[in-house]
């Protein structure tokens, strides 16, 4: 029984090019806090269409915190 | 600047981060030119926690200015998730998955029995490393998929992570399920898999 076993740093994982660290460096890049965004399109005070948005496209001055999501 | 993170650290940071904010709660931020990349931001929160600051980080995938992570300091979860990742980081471990060894597809039928194989192997690796998670007997995240592995992630203290380091690899080899199979154990890393915090912007249009 032979079990394929390899002990990496971080520091080391992130200056090898070794497919399998490079793949796992990558599944760890989407994760921690995220911030989300909403976006509501209204008329005349109706809420007709909601996006939820984890690329927000829109300038800073656009964007305001509303806390946890619902 | 680009924010990186949370901290309540007192600490100075590594190199060119800073710490922006008066407040008990702080910003990690870097110079854009050092945090171009979702790699370099993750590199700069490596070496920040590897600096001895504790801190909630930021996904390296988003790029987030300061003036956008300072409007979050009001948010009253960052403290307690704060206070329990305090001194904690977690180890990474990989399960390969074998190399996709399916002929080219011929039809319909051929491509669903090939796709109920495939992900009949990835649950049967995702139970493996769950197995290996539980017998740590400390906080994991839920399993993730990558391209080529199945991982996830262990919580652990700093002040144990060698031990732990150790006991795994002294008691990995001799897991009969992981025979014939490649195991990657890395860390430690900033509690990304534990900074389960969404926080929401509204846009108004």
């Amino acid at each position: 029984m032979t079990v394929e076993l390899q002990l990496a740093t971080a520091e080391q994982t992130l200056r090898s090019n070794d497919d399998r660290l490079v793949d796992l460096v990558d599944g760890l890049l989407s994760h921690g806090v995220v911030i989300r965004g909403e976006l509501w399109l209204t008329v005349a005070d109706v809420e007709l269409v909601f996006l939820g948005v984890d690329l927000l496209l829109a300038t800073p001055d656009k964007i305001k915190p509303t806390g946890a999501p619902a | 600047m680009i924010a990186l993170g949370w901290t309540k650290s007192k600490r100075t940071p590594p190199g060119v981060i800073t710490c922006k904010g008066d407040g008990p709660i702080r910003i990690l931020c870097a110079p854009p030119c050092s945090a171009i990349s979702a790699h370099d931001r993750l590199t700069q929160q490596v070496r920040c926690f590897e600096a001895g600051l504790d801190f909630l980080p930021i996904a390296p995938l988003q790029s987030i200015p300061l003036r956008d992570a300072t409007g979050f300091l009001s948010d009253a979860r960052l403290s307690p998730l704060l206070d329990r990742l305090a001194s904690k980081g977690q180890l990474t471990i990989s399960l390969k998955l074998p190399m996709d060894k399916r002929r080219p597809v011929t039809g319909g039928r051929h491509w669903l029995i090939a796709r109920k194989a495939h992900r009949d192997l990835c649950n049967e690796y995702e139970d493996i490393l769950l197995g290996i998670a539980n017998a740590t007997d400390l906080p994991q995240s839920p399993v993730r998929r990558t391209a080529e592995a199945v991982q996830c992630d262990i919580l652990v203290d700093r002040s144990t992570a060698h031990t732990l380091k150790a006991r795994l690899m002294a008691d990995l080899p001799a897991r009969q399920e992981l025979s014939q199979k490649d195991v990657l154990i890395t860390g430690l890393w900033p509690a990304f898999g534990f900074a389960d915090l969404p926080v929401m912007g509204t846009i108004a249009a």
